[in-house]
């Protein structure tokens, strides 16, 4: 990983026609702002890696054959999750 | 309404149980109406998130209070104002669950919730402020797989 360090109102681009710029520093988030392609899908990684993990929920085993068995075992007293 | 469920079959949901995605889910924004279907099973109420125009998709999902001592989610002001919030009290968390074959591999997504504005049965999945939250957390955690990846 390449690791560049840059302070406020200084940018960096990446390949021809991406540019991004250090807005501001707020406590401890850094605030970007990019300039890129229309085409180019810009999310935080989150969204990226919640839609995966959204996508693997939907195909997996979700009928929960066996599941209160050890709900129960892992939360003793907490037999309702209501 | 009557669902078609992809768990159960036909299942009878009142209007309370029936939520609104504008946005649908993050990688299903196609679909934006989902059911909450619940189920009882040896006193555990299992619960799932259903489309209500087709069987699919269909998510099993968590109360997170129920399952994380101390779940304390930071909604971004945009998303409470999405979601017309008034008031934390009537808002309604969701994790979505991804569940294996050996079930006990089960990992539910605290990271990023559906978060239900009860009142107006409008609903956003949102990707808390958080820090340390993640997107994989074993329910049922295995002494040895905690080095795993």
């Amino acid at each position: 990983m390449l690791v560049i360090s840059r302070r406020i109102g200084e940018s960096f681009v990446i390949g021809e026609n991406i540019e991004a710029t250090v807005v501001d520093i707020v406590g401890e988030k850094v605030v970007l702002g990019i300039t890129a392609p229309r085409e180019i899908p810009i999310t935080r990684i989150e969204v990226s890696q919640t839609a995966e993990q959204n996508l693997a929920a939907a195909a997996s085993n979700i009928n929960l054959h066996g599941f209160a068995r050890l709900y129960k075992k892992r939360f003793p007293g907490k037999g309702d999750n209501k | 309404m009557l669902v078609n469920t992809a768990v159960l079959g036909p299942v009878e949901v009142s209007a309370d149980n029936i939520f609104h995605l504008p946005e649908g889910l993050y990688g299903f924004e196609g679909k934006s109406d989902y059911a909450l279907i619940t189920k009882q099973d040896e006193d555990v109420t299992l619960k799932w998130f259903q489309a209500v125009d087709s069987s699919v998709p269909c998510f099993v999902v968590f109360d997170p209070f129920e399952i994380v001592e101390g779940y304390d989610p930071v909604v971004e002001p945009s998303d409470l104002q999405y979601l017309n919030c008034k008031d934390a009290s009537e808002l309604l968390f969701l994790v979505i669950a991804v569940v294996p074959e050996d079930i006990s591999g089960i990992t539910v997504n605290l990271k990023s919730p559906i978060v239900i504005n009860k009142r107006e049965r409008r609903a956003r999945q949102v990707i808390l402020a958080n820090r340390d939250y993640p997107i994989r957390f074993p329910l049922f955690p295995q002494p040895e797989e905690n080095q795993k990846q």
